[in-house]
This record gives C-alpha cells, sequence and structure tokens, in this order.
C-alpha cells in the first residue's frame, strides 16, 4: 500500500482529495443545467442526445464515483466514527453502479394497440431502417443514428447488406417533420392541379388532386374549391355511385363489388381464394354506441363516416371484420385472434358529401383531358376553360384564383420539411432522406416514421421501411376493452385503464389482466404501464402502455437504502467542524 | 346554445328597464348571503359550497377576489339575477396593447365588458381562429394566447349569466353524472325537470329562485336588500331537490369548506407569525420574547387548522399545485423551527423562522392568479399512490427546512458584515445551520429516491432525467458542495451562512423554476405561468445582498478570518 502510494501519490491525493470532489459536483450541476434548458428549448430527445446519454456525463458519474471509492477506502482502518461516512458513499457508489447497469441492459419501449389487436412486440425509440431485397429471405435492420436537430448531410449507415452490393447514405434526418406532397407528371394516376387563391387580405396555395377524399377540395368559409369529375348539376351520376371492397392478399387485390340493391345479410365470395364472405351491416354514418357501431341517428342520407361489417369465413378461418372507409387503417377485428395472412381489406365508398356548397368552384378534367372551371354563384353557374397562368374571377368576396399547374396525369412525390423539436401539431413525424445505390444506380428518397418505399436498383428490387426498433416478447397481449371515467360534471378523466389478455403459449398460460394508471403488470421482468390513450368518435379506442425492463433497479433501491441510513447516522453521530484559522 | 341566444334576447330586454344596473349598495343582507353562499354547487369535478364556485369564478374571469368591495358570491349572485348588469359590467382584463387599440374606447380602466367582446365579430373569428390552433397543440403568439384568453373569459361569462353554470341540482341517484344548472329551473325547460322530480318540488324551486332574483333585481334598482327569508326559502327549495335526487350529499365537508373560506386560516397564520418575529426580535426582555414563543405557537396552529380542512375537503394529502406547496414549506419551516427551539433553546431560529414562513404565505395570497388557491381535482396519475404522497411530502418538507436555512443564512451574513470582528457570535447559529441543512439534504436525498421508487412503479424507470427531477438532483448537488467545502475548511460560519442563501436558488428553480419558467417534462400537473420576471429579479436581489455581505465581511475581516 504505501509502496503503491509513493508511485502514484500525485494521482491518489488527486483522487481522494475533496478538491476532486467538489469540481466533479460542479461541473456535474452545469451539465445537469444545460441538460434541462435544453430540454426545455428542444426537446426530450435532444437533451438525451446531448446530454444525458452522452459518454462524457457517463465519464464524469464514473469519476465521481472512483473519487468515492478511493476517499472511504483512504480511511483505512475504519473506526466507528466512520460509519455514517461509509454508508452514505457506499450507497453512492451502488447507485451509480446501478445506473451504469441500467443504461447498457434496460429496455424502455412502447406497445400501442387498438381494442381487439393484439401484439408480441414493444417499440423502442430506436430509429431504424428495415430493408428486404425481393426474392430473398432475409432483410436486414439497419439502426440510423438519432440526431438531436434536424441535419442536413452525409452518413454512411454502418451495416449494409454483408455481400455489399447496396450501400446506403443518411442525407437527412429530421427529429420532427411535416410531409408536404409535391405532384410530377406521369403516365398514370390522378389529376393535380396547384391553384392560388388570393384576394386583398390573403393568397394561399393549394394542391387539389382529382377526387382525392383529402386533397380533393378545399373549404374556404362559406365557399370551397373542387376538383372533380362531375359537372355542377349534373345529379344523374348520384345513385349509381360505385361501393366495393378490396381484398388485399399480400400482393394480390381483389375487388368485390357490392350492388345498390343489395340485401342484408349479402353473401359473396372472394375468387381466386377460398374464403367467402358475409356482409352483416353497411352503414353511411357510423358511430359507436355502447360497443356496438350503428347509424348516426337523422344523418342517414350523408357518407360521411361509411362503414361495412362483415364475416370472412375459410378454411379453418372465421374472422369478424369492421371496416372503416375513411379510416383504412382501423380494421378492428373481433372473434378468433388468429389473423388471415396479411389479409387487408379496404371499403370503397362515396365521397363523403359531394354536394355542390352555396358558392363553389369546381375543376373538371374534360374527356380530352382539358381542364375545364365552373364558377357557382348562389344559383347562376358559369363555366370556361382554366389556363395556367390566367386569372379566374370568382365573384365572392373578391377572391380570384389562378392555376398555376396541372397535370393529367399525376404521382406523389414525398417531400419533408423540418419543424422545431418542440412543435406539437398532430401531423408531424420524424423523417430521413437516404440515398441508396448499387453498382452505378443511385436513388435518393424520403421516408417518414412508419412509411415504407419500393426501390429498383438495377436488377435487384427492395423494399425499405423507415421505423423504430421493435422488440419481440416471448409472450403477447390483446386489448379488451379500454376504459375512461372522468370527474362527473366535467370532460377531466379521473382515471383511464385497460382490460388485456395476457396470452403465453410457452407456458400455457391465458390471462386476463386489469392494467390501470399506477397499477402495471409485471410479467417474466417486464412491466406495462398505462400511460396514454387515443380516442376518436366512432372509432376503437387505442391503449397505451409503456413498457420496461430495467436490471439495474435491486442496486439502486439498496444503494439508496444504504445511502439514507448513512446520512442519519451521519447526522446523528457527526460533530459540527471547528472553524479553521488561516494559520493552521 | 339555441336556448342561449333565446334568453340572450330575454336579457336584452330586460335591460330597458334597468338602465344603471351597476350599484354600490348591497343588493343582498349579510345575512342572506350567508344563507346563499353556503349552498352546495358541482363545479369542477366537485361538489363544493356556492362562495368557494363564486371566488374561483370571479378570479378567472377578472383575475380579481373582489370588486367595487363586493365579495365574489354578492356579485355573482346579482349578475345572474340581473344579467344585463354582468353582460356591461366592464371586469374582463385586456391584458395585451394590441387588444387595447382594437377594441379601443370600449377599454375602461384595461378592462372590458363581456357585450364588447362578444359583439366584436371580427375579434370573435380571430379568437376563434386562435384557438382552433391550440386545440392543435401549434405555438400561439403573446396575442393570440390574449385573444384566446379574453374570449374563453367572455364566453364563460355569459355561461354564467344564462345560468347554465354551475350545476346545482343533483341528477337522481347517479354521482357520475353532472348536476343540472339554475338554467333548467327556469321558464319553458323546468317540463324537462317534470320527468324527474315531483312536480310540487320543481314548481316551489323555481317560484323560490323567481323570488330571490326578483328581490335582487328589485334591490339594484333601489329598494331594500334582499332579506334573509327569502334567501332560506330559496336554500330550502334546492334542499328539497337534494333529497328528491337521493344524491347522497356529505354536508360536513361543505361545512368545513365553509368554515375553511370564512376563517382564511393562512391570512391570521402569516400575520401571527409577523407580530410574533416583531416580538422575538425587538423585545428588550426575555418576557417579550416568550409571548413572541407563544404568537408563533398559535400562527402555526392556525395554520395547521388550515391544512388540516384542505384536507378534509380535498380528500388528499396537500401538495397537488404551487399554492398548496407553498402553504406546506411555510408549514414545515416553522415546524422545523420549533422542534429545533425544543432541541436548543434558539430564539435566533425562531425569529428567522417566522419572516420565511410569513414571506411564503404572503406570496400564495397575494398572487392569486399565479397560485391559484382553488381545491382542484388530481390528474388520473397522481390519484390514490401511498409512495407518490410520501415523496412528495419529503420533497417539499425538504423544501421547508432550506427555507428556514435560508432565512437563517440571511440573518446570519447580515450580522457578519455588520461586525466582522465578532465573528464568534456566529459560531452557536451556524452550528444549527450546519444541522438544518443536514436535515434538508437528508430530507431531498430520501425524497428524490422516494420518486424514483415512485417512477420505477408506475412508469418503469428509477431515473428519466425528467427536468423536475434533475433539478431536484441539481439542488441536492449544490448543497453538497457547500457542506463538503465547509468539510475541507475552505470557509467557516460566515462561508456556510452564504452557501444556505445562494443554494436557495437552486430549490427554487426546482420548485418554481422547472414548472413556470422550463415547463416541460412529465411532472407537468403543476404547470402554471406568470410571474417568472419577479421572481428572478428576486434573486438577483438576493444573491447581490450576499455578495454586498461576503465583500464587506471579506474586507474587514481579511486580517483575521478566513472566509
Amino acid at each position: 500500500m504505501n509502496f503503491l502510494a509513493d508511485i502514484f501519490k500525485p494521482i491518489y491525493s488527486f483522487l481522494i482529495s475533496l478538491r476532486l470532489a467538489v469540481i466533479l459536483i460542479v461541473s456535474l450541476m452545469a451539465a445537469l443545467i444545460a441538460g434541462t434548458i435544453i430540454e426545455s428549448k428542444y426537446g426530450a430527445d435532444a437533451a438525451k442526445l446531448l446530454v444525458y446519454d452522452t459518454a462524457w456525463l457517463s465519464v464524469i458519474l464514473c469519476l465521481l464515483g472512483l473519487n468515492v471509492l478511493t476517499v472511504a477506502i483512504s480511511r483505512w482502518p475504519w473506526k466507528k466514527k466512520h460509519t455514517g461516512f461509509l454508508l452514505t458513499h457506499l450507497g453512492i457508489i451502488l447507485m451509480l453502479a446501478g445506473s451504469l447497469v441500467t443504461r447498457y441492459t434496460m429496455t424502455d419501449g412502447q406497445m400501442v394497440l387498438q381494442e381487439g389487436e393484439s401484439s408480441s412486440s414493444i417499440m423502442l425509440s430506436q430509429p431504424v431502417l428495415e430493408l428486404h431485397e425481393r426474392g430473398k429471405r432475409e432483410g436486414w435492420l439497419l439502426p440510423v443514428p438519432g440526431k438531436p436537430f434536424p441535419w442536413d448531410g452525409r452518413q454512411k449507415i454502418k451495416s449494409y447488406p454483408q455481400n455489399g452490393t447496396a450501400e446506403i447514405h443518411l442525407l437527412s434526418f429530421y427529429p420532427k417533420a411535416k410531409m408536404k406532397p409535391q405532384y410530377v407528371a406521369s403516365e398514370d394516376g390522378a389529376a393535380a392541379l396547384e391553384v392560388k387563391v388570393f384576394n386583398s387580405q390573403m393568397d394561399e396555395t393549394y394542391w387539389l388532386i382529382e377526387d382525392d377524399p383529402e386533397s380533393g377540395m378545399v373549404n374556404l368559409g362559406p365557399s370551397r374549391i373542387v376538383f372533380t369529375k362531375e359537372l355542377l348539376g349534373d345529379k344523374s351520376k348520384d345513385s349509381s355511385l360505385p361501393l366495393f371492397l378490396n381484398f388485399q392478399f399480400g400482393e394480390r387485390q381483389i375487388r368485390v363489388d357490392l350492388p345498390q340493391d343489395m340485401q342484408i345479410p349479402y353473401r359473396f365470395s372472394i375468387s381466386g381464394t377460398p374464403y367467402e364472405g358475409e356482409l352483416r351491416g353497411l352503414f353511411r354514418n357510423a358511430v359507436v354506441a355502447g360497443r356496438e357501431l350503428v347509424e348516426r341517428p337523422g344523418a342517414e342520407q350523408d357518407w360521411e363516416n361509411p362503414a361495412v361489417k362483415l364475416t370472412i369465413t375459410g378454411p379453418e378461418l372465421k374472422e369478424d371484420h369492421t371496416i372503416f372507409s375513411n379510416f383504412p387503417d382501423f380494421g378492428a377485428m373481433h372473434g378468433h385472434s388468429k389473423k388471415a395472412s396479411g389479409l387487408k381489406i379496404l371499403f370503397h365508398a362515396p365521397h363523403a358529401g359531394l354536394k355542390a356548397a352555396e358558392n363553389e368552384l369546381r375543376f373538371i378534367k374534360g374527356a380530352d383531358g382539358k381542364l375545364i372551371y365552373q364558377v357557382k354563384n348562389k344559383d347562376k353557374v358559369r363555366q370556361g376553360n382554366a389556363v395556367p397562368g390566367e386569372e379566374i374571377a370568382t365573384g365572392w368576396m373578391a377572391v380570384k384564383l389562378k392555376v398555376n399547374t396541372y397535370y393529367p396525369h399525376a404521382s406523389q412525390d414525398r417531400v419533408f420539411e423540418p419543424r422545431p423539436n418542440t412543435a406539437k401539431a398532430g401531423d408531424l413525424i420524424p423523417a430521413v432522406r437516404i440515398e441508396m445505390a448499387r453498382g452505378a444506380d443511385k436513388k435518393i428518397v424520403w421516408l417518414g416514421s412508419g412509411m415504407t418505399q419500393r426501390l429498383s436498383l438495377g436488377d435487384a428490387v427492395y423494399e425499405i421501411l423507415f421505423g423504430r426498433a421493435r422488440q419481440p416478447l416471448d409472450f403477447s397481449l390483446r386489448l379488451k376493452d379500454f376504459q375512461k371515467k372522468d370527474y362527473p360534471g366535467t370532460n377531466k378523466a379521473a382515471s383511464f385503464s385497460s382490460d388485456v389478455e395476457l396470452i403465453d403459449a410457452s407456458r400455457n398460460l391465458r390471462r386476463d389482466v386489469h392494467i390501470s394508471m399506477n397499477e402495471p403488470l409485471d410479467y417474466r421482468g417486464y412491466k406495462f404501464y398505462q400511460s396514454a390513450f387515443r380516442s376518436t368518435p366512432g372509432q376503437p379506442e387505442i391503449s397505451i402502455f409503456s413498457v420496461a425492463n430495467d436490471p439495474g433497479i435491486p442496486l439502486k433501491y439498496a444503494g439508496a437504502i444504504i445511502m439514507v441510513i448513512g446520512i442519519l447516522v451521519m447526522m446523528m453521530m457527526k460533530k459540527y467542524p471547528k472553524q479553521r484559522k488561516v494559520s493552521s | 346554445m339555441n336556448r342561449a341566444i333565446l334568453l340572450m334576447a330575454g336579457f336584452l330586454a330586460l335591460s330597458t328597464q334597468s338602465v344603471q344596473a351597476e350599484t354600490k349598495k348591497p343588493v343582498l343582507t349579510t345575512e342572506a348571503l350567508g344563507v346563499l353562499e353556503a349552498i352546495p354547487v358541482q363545479h369542477g369535478g366537485r361538489i363544493k359550497p356556492f362562495k368557494s364556485y363564486a371566488q374561483e369564478t370571479l378570479l378567472y374571469l377578472s383575475n380579481r377576489t373582489t370588486f367595487h368591495g363586493i365579495s365574489a358570491s354578492a356579485l355573482i349572485f346579482e349578475w345572474m339575477a340581473n344579467p344585463q348588469a354582468g353582460l356591461s359590467a366592464a371586469i374582463l382584463p385586456v391584458g395585451h396593447p394590441e387588444l387595447h387599440k382594437t377594441f379601443g374606447l370600449r377599454v375602461i380602466k384595461n378592462r372590458i365588458s363581456a357585450e364588447n367582446v362578444l359583439g366584436d365579430q371580427a375579434f370573435i373569428k380571430l379568437a376563434e381562429e386562435a384557438a382552433r390552433k391550440k386545440d392543435q397543440e401549434e405555438a400561439l403568439s403573446v396575442l393570440d394566447e390574449k385573444r384566446v384568453e379574453l374570449y374563453s373569459r367572455a364566453s364563460y361569462m355569459r355561461a354564467v349569466l344564462s345560468q347554465s353554470v354551475p350545476g346545482m341540482i343533483p341528477q337522481s341517484n347517479n354521482l357520475e353524472k353532472g348536476w343540472i344548472p339554475l338554467q333548467e329551473l327556469s321558464g319553458q325547460s323546468a317540463m324537462a325537470l317534470i320527468g324527474i322530480y315531483p312536480q310540487p318540488v320543481i314548481q316551489s324551486a323555481a317560484l323560490a329562485l323567481d323570488a330571490l332574483f326578483s328581490g335582487i333585481r328589485q334591490a339594484s334598482g333601489g329598494a331594500g336588500p334582499v332579506s334573509y327569508e327569502t334567501a332560506v326559502v330559496f336554500r330550502d327549495a334546492l334542499d328539497e331537490l337534494v333529497k328528491a335526487s337521493q344524491v347522497p350529499l356529505n354536508r360536513k365537508v361543505i361545512h368545513d369548506e365553509m368554515t375553511y373560506l370564512n376563517l382564511r386560516p393562512f391570512h391570521w397564520a402569516w400575520i401571527f407569525y409577523l407580530t410574533g418575529f416583531i416580538f422575538m426580535r425587538f423585545g428588550r426582555w426575555k418576557a417579550l420574547s416568550f409571548i413572541g414563543l407563544m404568537i408563533f405557537t398559535g400562527a402555526f396552529l392556525v395554520q395547521t387548522y388550515g391544512i388540516y380542512l384542505r384536507v378534509v375537503i380535498a380528500g388528499r394529502p396537500p401538495v397537488s399545485n404551487m399554492y398548496e406547496s407553498l402553504i406546506w414549506v411555510s408549514w414545515v419551516s416553522a415546524l422545523t423551527a420549533l422542534i429545533a427551539f425544543i432541541f436548543y433553546r434558539s430564539f435566533m431560529v425562531l425569529s428567522s423562522a417566522g419572516p420565511v414562513a410569513a414571506l411564503i404565505l404572503l406570496l400564495a395570497e397575494k398572487f392569486p392568479v399565479v397560485f391559484s388557491p382553488a381545491i382542484d381535482t388530481l390528474v388520473p396519475v397522481l390519484r390514490s399512490n401511498l409512495w407518490l404522497t410520501v415523496h412528495v411530502l419529503t420533497i417539499t418538507m425538504s423544501y421547508g427546512a432550506f427555507a428556514l436555512a435560508w432565512g437563517m443564512g440571511h440573518v446570519l451574513i447580515f450580522k457578519g458584515a455588520k461586525q466582522p470582528r465578532n465573528a464568534e457570535s456566529l459560531a452557536e447559529p451556524s452550528k444549527f445551520l450546519h444541522r438544518i441543512l443536514m436535515v434538508g439534504v437528508a430530507l431531498l436525498a430520501a425524497g428524490t429516491i422516494l420518486g424514483g421508487v415512485w417512477a420505477n412503479y408506475s412508469w418503469g424507470r428509477f431515473w428519466g432525467w425528467d427536468p423536475k427531477e434533475t433539478w431536484a438532483l441539481i439542488a441536492l448537488l449544490g448543497y453538497l458542495a457547500v457542506l463538503h467545502g465547509r468539510f475541507a475548511g475552505w470557509y467557516g460560519d460566515f462561508g456556510i451562512a452564504a452557501g444556505a442563501v445562494i443554494s436557495f436558488l437552486g430549490v427554487v428553480m426546482a420548485w418554481y423554476g422547472v414548472n413556470y419558467v422550463l415547463a416541460a417534462g412529465l411532472h407537468s400537473y403543476g404547470f402554471g405561468g406568470g410571474g417568472a420576471g419577479y421572481v428572478l429579479l428576486a434573486s438577483l436581489a438576493d444573491l447581490s445582498f450576499v455578495l454586498a455581505c461576503i465583500y464587506k465581511y471579506q474586507r474587514s475581516a481579511a486580517a483575521k478570518l478566513t472566509v
């Protein structure tokens, strides 16, 4: 000990010095203050990337642990008066060790479940690219380096297909981005036009897509602009709007037309498959009452929220589906939890409420591909040819229009614009711009979180998806019901909770569990917490659980208890240090 | 909505009869007001006396607790009886120079009437646009925020005047259902109640309501104030409805809340604390110091009773918002001082605690807009959890200890700077200070760890770098640095006193700053706004006071002592 101390004396005496302890405490304070300010200005993810999850913070914490440890050892041989001091510092060391264990082994993710759905994996925060090559069995999961702020540059993403045929670079990473559709002329696809609407008070530009449920119409207060196939006043087509179902089995799509005069229940077969269907309900304007889908009273005439209920039967399969025309992703499923492989059903219903408004400007693509406009002002209708670049007077509130661009056939191109990290609008998602190269062939593509893109490069075709890493579980959860209780007389939530079914096939276990705020489910090391919910009228509710597995907890708890006992012992035993004189 | 418009039309017709509606004369006798104030209503998710509802409502509408010296309850009753008077009363704060310009001459002493706000279509359009943005959680400009605020205040005023808030008639035997407002009693809509309640009960309630309101209208027209008997008839008629509904009503809690509102325990507590302090600080004789001690103890007991009442009323520990934590921290600092007095018999600790406890209570009382005194419902995550309660109580107790240490620190550095040669006199009190700092450190460390235990139990992680927990850690590290520096002998009694004052900035930031300045993270249920500038100024002033004392102390004592 003495010999060692002689060699390392300067290092050793620095390590055990109070000076180092205070320096470390103060620099830790400075770092943490910076972290909280960054979080307040740029969000929690930025603070994690810039401060809390950095190597240098770990170094400060490790040095602090080393300092505490050496100081504790330096008091050897320990006496009774050291009890409080030793316990406190041992507790701190254990807690720091626990946080290191947490840092490198903790699983922290989310599980988002819609009523009726089940899941056996959790979503982590790590962004990843999922890459599949057509005709190959395996795919690749490539972690994307996270960025605290909107980032443009060029960074090679480490792992790419091992044979080295394809190379992927990250060109942009926006933690929060807004998708801006951009249209380009194409061989087929719906017609698109860009129109500028202006008067003395406003000046806005919109893209209109022919008969698109989202971008087919712009509402401007008491008037609206529509791009559709029908001319104004042409009511003859109204009754013959097509209703059909679209079944997607993997790549295959099968359309089943629904006759206008069908009797419910309506049975049909899905041609080319062993499946049959039975339509059990058709709603023009579905709302959920109790736990049942019903027609909203008094609104039967408008196709505002069209939905169908149907049962699919086939070999060893019987499934109930509810499909909303406006919300194709909300296929609520009841009955069997097993899904037909890759089956997705879309329901096409007439465009909601295409009745002419009082004031309307309507664009119509004529038979020859030329663009026609109609202006409806109360009961008068004017008509003319819309030529890009020429102004059209509407007659309402001195509003004028100008078609900037018109494509008889257009396809959409995705472009993302960065938004501040703290922006909270609902349609903001993380987005990346990826360059993928194979030999001399190179493609650049924008991907928002959850979006897939097909890329053909040379003779290979890739599917690329940008999302978040998933961790599979050995068991699954099915959300049976989600409940929210409000404070009486308000719409403030007093509590919310979920009824889930826990299914663990490997242990032959099937158990009903109730998860509520502060009452998590603890199973095989994972804890599931009720953290949030999403509810939209007329749609099944969505429950969000945060899922965690932290092996560092026992160390931290032990450290915490020992430290608090140590402080108490110190308070009871320790004398107040006497004021020291300068001379001594 | 249509009914509201019809009612509004009715109000306008009424208004022609009472041109000069606003009057400084009371429209209700004190006794009548006392009866009406205690009527139970349902508002904000709980059952409370009308007085509580009226105070919250007036505070929300006008940022003030009284108007023209008239109590909130009297004012609200007067407005409900005579809606045109309320509609045309300029009580909504305008709050932005741009809005001043918009409304021009309609603004009276920075305030505007609901009528003028709701009559301005252009303004409503802008406000609705801003409200839509807010719904979509887009960032709003200050002007837009103020527009939304003014518009929602005016709309709420309209709801108050059309008597569609608060709920006053329970729905039959179902606590979950919202109570029915008075609006349903008047005119044709009373028919809807007939299916639920016996007809005679409804009729007598409608008659009593009519008698009360026409009485108030006549009183504001110049007749005598409404009598006690009229108020009692109205109260009893509503009581009959409550009985008919068979909704169980805890009248003791309503009674307790009335006691709480009428007694104003925290108001009296700070007055007593200050009085006690004056006796202890300036009393030349020991006897006066003991009288000071008695008064201090009295203040503590009154405050304890107030906290007890709040706990009974809310049915939960009193630390769910900033106001409650202020009250609690003030109480803990007084308690710590009393315990220290029992151990050390030191009047110095007690007389430092008096101003600290009083100052915190004063802050809570004088800034009701920043620190809302309303007893609110809890967000789901805070409900019924032992760990959470223990965690929050422990942390705020440490704030109490640190607040006391902060007060003592001021006394000591001031003494040190005044008589640097007499530094020995700091030795004993600074020993107490050191102890109290250690108590605070132990509580803050334990409280932060308990927060981790709760977070692990509730969210699945022990530590997540949430701003609130991070700042609790920063504050803790600050005190640890001060204690270790003293242990290393870098400074003495004066230094630790200065350290106790400076380190309190960390507590201010963790306690107030995270919620009101940073406003980020998972502890969002305590968030509010306002006052950041004042807090910054006060902190800077405090800091310069410390620096001035250090400078003076160092200059005169350099020859003799370490700093």
